[in-house]
């Protein structure tokens, strides 16, 4: 991260607090920035009415004047209010509040600076560090997807989509499970809230996971469509937890960039589906996605095509070819375990299928040299 | 019948490309796509290296995006070797390759054989024509992994590219050793097969590719490539189809489809399927040009001059490929007026196409050359030639024109020369040569030299239907038909011929049945010939083909002593206005001999 000197002062600032809202002590910055959010800093501190340690959300008052992002912040927390009770995603624990600062400025006038604030359950680490270390052996990779996916299902189920979903954005608890956060860009998609921005400019979340048709911001006509959003970035996870590369990273090269332009050429709003279906087969015929055997990595022999089929299902780039259906994909998930967990006897059975078979070929070979050589024989 | 100069205006149409797209599977194949080129009978192979195509401003944003959020990965994880990797790949992307390989190799200093840093940073090797770079790294990869099939399969491709192709096969067959199913070494095989000319293994190696990978559109692109090479058109369609079912926006396909429907003369078909495409694909320029050629074909100009001006509109560019490709269709928009006969304004286009790009082909001014020279202005028509030699020196195709424009003001001994001197420089075109065998016959009456110019230019174009048709023509007016039989049999396809060659081919057999004495037959081709020949934009044509018939029908009862139906012959062909003046010659001068003949007796 580039010097920031007002978020280190921020960070000082809070650090030497005794407490907020009298109710949270112990503040300590999580990582050497307070988390990697550019609008929010993150502590952790201890909640002395429960005693549990928790992780504390606090919007950087410098980027108050910034409504959207501040309302992205507000709504974040009254989804994750929403969502108390669904298991797989990041627990809040208290209300938002705000707690307020006096300091002096430059010129030595005081003035007071305003913290808005929300309490949720404190992560010991991220995916993606988790991905960059290689700690996780394949099993763990699939079974820690299944989490995700559980998560995006339990959001989805409650009409909200995320619209960021990275490894970053999944946290891994002390006793291991994986939680889905950072709800800055999710809304509600049922028809109970209305967008912030009637246009964005771009698509929400990070690019690099982004599907094609979130690139070309049909969900600004049709909100629904970030539900497949949410599944092309789920692939676009998993092929980064078998292969350590970022789907968007490796895809999104000139040649893509080229097609992805033609597909957004609508000048209109309204016209913009229409061309961008005129486009995407040939994006999707164009662009093949990279298989995961393709990298150095350690995903068994056994589950390698069954891996790449399910992410590249889930992450195909035409949307509606997309496999969305989340009981289809825990199927998918649960035969690749089922064939890991079982790797010796699926081995042994592989052997034994292929033993049959050369074994029938050499008796049907023998017995057609034996009508051979009667035929002879009788014709002699 | 021999043929003269070609005097039509000529549509440009670029040699049927074939684009071999590999099967794009893995991430780190440098491969690029393969242009096939079909050049009459033989195939032309080049790797087609798509510059990146920045400077898209929306999705410059994401790609700017892609990369900010990629280089501060590598920062939150300044120890791990992948971030880097990433930060470098989107930099790759990006077009920043000299970025990417640094942050290539901050990942190689933290870990040293990190795959992924390496397969690109020769893939960054390769794409810049570093080919020996580019193999040390693939064999350091190969050695460090040695059960992965990337650096081996690019080992080979390196191999391919650098000419060394028995190398490359060694690699392959490596290749397959460790994984006989994969599809890019047997894509790199057939690729290599198929630059030997070895068409039919190579699809032995496709359809073990195209068995293995079911739904792969790039195979079944290949596979249908290696049939048109093998010359089986009929599964060459068969395989572009399916291409098409599985991908059916797939440019490549049909681009290629379109191509040899067009070669096949399937031109019906080819419209209905460029049609259907481009109602979807309205900015596929190239399926509008070859649409735009299927339609001139049928002779449907206004339909081919729409194509043409939609592409021109689309044309925005002005980079020196967008010059020329502007050139070509004002060119081929001029020659469709041409064919509604507005010359006139097909001139003008003509004029438009050489101010776009006047360094882009000859083919503008020798239409514009013709024009003056139909309109009888030498002056204009020389003055064209004389431009178009200073800017193409080395055209080979311009003294034809020449030739064509001193015929045209009778000065045939002129025409002759410079016919000779182009001869001399040993890179002549077929046509100069099925030209000066013309003059020679037709002419000087000189049937040696005319038979010694085009015997040379048949060994030289042995299936350029003119130049056969001629050597044929004067064989027989020397009277040896089984030289001429054997001449006009080895033509192997008439189904390219221009019209005009057709009817001349077509009369040329009636006067071969002629020599071997079957009448009957010789006056059906000549018929056949003249019903064809109705169907030309030369009024006069059909009246030159009776003329002919009736000369040397007879020629061939005067052989049979005949004599009266003989003169009877003689006399229908000089009733005949608007033909050939050496015919009319020749049957003035027939006539006379057989009254001197009728009076002896």
């Amino acid at each position: 991260m580039p010097p920031d000197p007002a978020r280190d002062g921020f960070l000082r600032l809070i650090e030497a607090k005794p407490d907020i809202g009298g109710r949270y002590v112990g503040l300590k910055r999580v990582g050497t920035n307070g988390g990697e959010g550019h609008f929010s800093l993150v502590f952790s501190a201890t909640d002395r009415q429960t005693g549990r340690t928790v992780a504390i959300k606090v919007f950087r008052p410098d980027r108050l004047i910034e409504t959207y992002r501040f309302q992205c912040f507000c709504r974040e927390a009254i989804l994750l209010e929403q969502l108390v009770g669904n298991a797989n995603i990041l627990e809040w624990l208290g209300a938002r509040d705000e707690f307020v600062e006096r300091v002096q400025s430059n010129t030595g006038i005081p003035f007071d600076l305003r913290f808005p604030y929300y309490v949720v359950e404190l992560a010991a680490t991220d995916a993606a560090e988790i991905i960059r270390s290689g700690q996780w052996k394949p099993e763990r990779k699939l079974v820690a997807f299944r989490s995700m996916c559980k998560a995006v299902q339990r959001i989805h189920r409650r009409g909200i989509v995320h619209r960021d979903i990275k490894p970053s954005n999944f946290l891994l608890m002390s006793d291991g499970d994986v939680k889905l956060s950072d709800f800055g860009t999710a809304r509600k998609i049922d028809g109970t809230e209305s967008a912030i921005l009637a246009n964005y400019p771009a698509a929400p979340g990070d690019s690099r996971y982004t599907s094609p048709e979130m690139h070309a911001l049909l969900h600004d006509d049709d909100p629904t469509l970030a539900r497949q959003g949410d599944i092309f970035a789920l692939g676009a996870t998993l092929f980064e937890l078998f292969s350590g590369v970022i789907l968007g990273v490796q895809i999104f090269d000139a040649s893509f960039a080229a097609d992805l332009a033609r597909a957004m050429g609508a000048v209109q709003k309204r016209d913009r589906r229409r061309v961008y279906l005129q486009f995407v087969q040939s994006l999707d015929a164009g662009h093949p996605l990279p298989s995961i055997s393709a990298y150095v990595n350690d995903t068994p022999a056994c589950i390698r095509g069954l891996v790449d089929n399910l992410y590249k299902s889930i992450s195909t780039l035409d949307y509606q070819k997309r496999l969305c259906d989340f009981e289809t994909i825990f199927l998918k998930i649960d035969q690749c375990l089922l064939v890991l967990r079982n790797e010796e006897k699926v081995r042994r059975w592989k052997q034994q299928k292929e033993q049959y078979r050369l074994n029938h070929a050499s008796k049907f070979a023998r017995r057609e040299s034996k009508r051979i050589v009667n035929r002879l024989g009788a014709s002699q | 019948m021999i043929i003269t100069s070609n005097q039509k205006e000529q549509f440009i149409v670029s040699p049927p490309q074939f684009q071999l797209g590999p099967p794009g599977e893995s991430p780190f194949e440098a491969i690029p796509t393969t242009s096939v080129t079909s050049l009459k009978g033989s195939f032309d192979f080049d790797w087609v290296d798509r510059p990146a195509e920045l400077g898209i401003s929306k999705v410059e944003g994401i790609l700017e995006d892609i990369v900010e959020r990629s280089r501060r990965d590598a920062e939150r994880f300044p120890s791990s070797a992948q971030a880097h990797a990433n930060y470098g790949l989107a930099l790759m992307n990006c077009g920043k390759p000299n970025e990417a390989v640094a942050e290539f190799a901050t990942a190689l200093k933290l870990s040293p054989q990190h795959f992924m840093s390496l397969a690109n940073l020769a893939r960054i090797s390769a794409s810049q024509g570093r080919f020996d770079e580019a193999q040390r790294i693939y064999e350091q990869l190969s050695t460090a992994y040695p059960k992965e099939l990337s650096p081996l399969v690019n080992l080979a491709y390196i191999f391919l590219r650098t000419r060394r192709i028995q190398e490359a096969t060694e690699i392959l067959n490596k290749a397959f050793q460790i994984d006989s199913e994969a599809v890019f070494p047997r894509y790199l095989m057939a690729i290599s097969l198929l630059t030997l000319g070895k068409s039919h293994e190579a699809i032995r190696h496709l359809r073990f590719a195209a068995r293995t990978e079911v739904r792969s559109p790039a195979i079944y692109q290949a596979l249908g490539v290696a049939y048109v090479m093998a010359d089986d058109v009929k599964s060459a369609v068969r395989s572009f189809k399916t291409a098409l079912t599985l991908a059916p926006e797939m440019k490549d396909a049909v681009h290629a489809l379109a191509n040899v429907l067009l070669q096949q003369g399937h031109t019906n078909s080819l419209v209905e399927l460029l049609a259907a495409y481009l109602e979807r694909q309205p900015n596929d320029i190239a399926a509008r040009e070859i649409l735009s050629d299927a339609h001139s074909q049928l002779k449907q100009y206004s339909a081919a001059r729409l194509q043409l001006t939609t592409a021109l509109r689309q044309l925005q560019g002005d980079d020196e490929g967008d010059r020329k490709q502007k050139a070509k269709v004002l060119n081929n928009i001029g020659y469709c007026f041409d064919g509604q006969d507005d010359s006139e304004t097909a001139a003008q286009w003509f004029n438009r196409s050489i101010a776009v790009d006047p360094t882009f082909d000859p083919v503008p001014y020798h239409n514009l050359a013709r024009f003056y020279t139909r309109k009888r202005q030498f002056a204009q028509a020389w003055q064209i030639l004389e431009k178009c030699t200073e800017i193409f020196p080395k055209s080979h195709t311009t003294p034809e024109v020449q030739a064509f424009v001193l015929s045209e003001e009778n000065r045939f001994e002129e025409a002759i020369d410079l016919l000779y001197k182009e001869l001399a420089t040993g890179n002549a075109s077929a046509g100069s040569y099925a030209e000066l065998g013309w003059f020679l016959t037709d002419v000087r009456g000189d049937f040696e030299a005319a038979e010694k110019v085009l015997f040379e230019g048949v060994k030289r174009y042995p299936q350029f239907p003119g130049l056969v048709n001629n050597l044929a023509y004067v064989l027989l007016m020397h009277g040896r038909p089984i030289e001429a039989r054997r001449i006009l049999s080895s033509l192997q396809s008439t189904k390219e011929l221009r019209l005009v060659d057709s009817v001349a081919l077509t009369a040329t057999w009636g006067l071969l049945h002629l020599w071997e004495g079957d009448i009957v037959a010789g006056r059906q081709y000549y018929k056949q010939a003249e019903m064809m020949a109705h169907e030309s934009s030369d009024k006069n044509l059909p009246m030159i083909v009776r003329q002919k018939m009736h000369l040397e029908l007879a020629k061939a009862f005067l052989r049979e002593n005949k004599i009266d139906v003989a003169k009877s012959e003689t006399l229908q062909g000089l009733s005949i206005k608007g033909g050939r003046e050496f015919y009319e010659h020749d049957l003035t001068s027939l006539n006379k001999q057989l009254e001197n003949n009728s009076s002896a007796h």
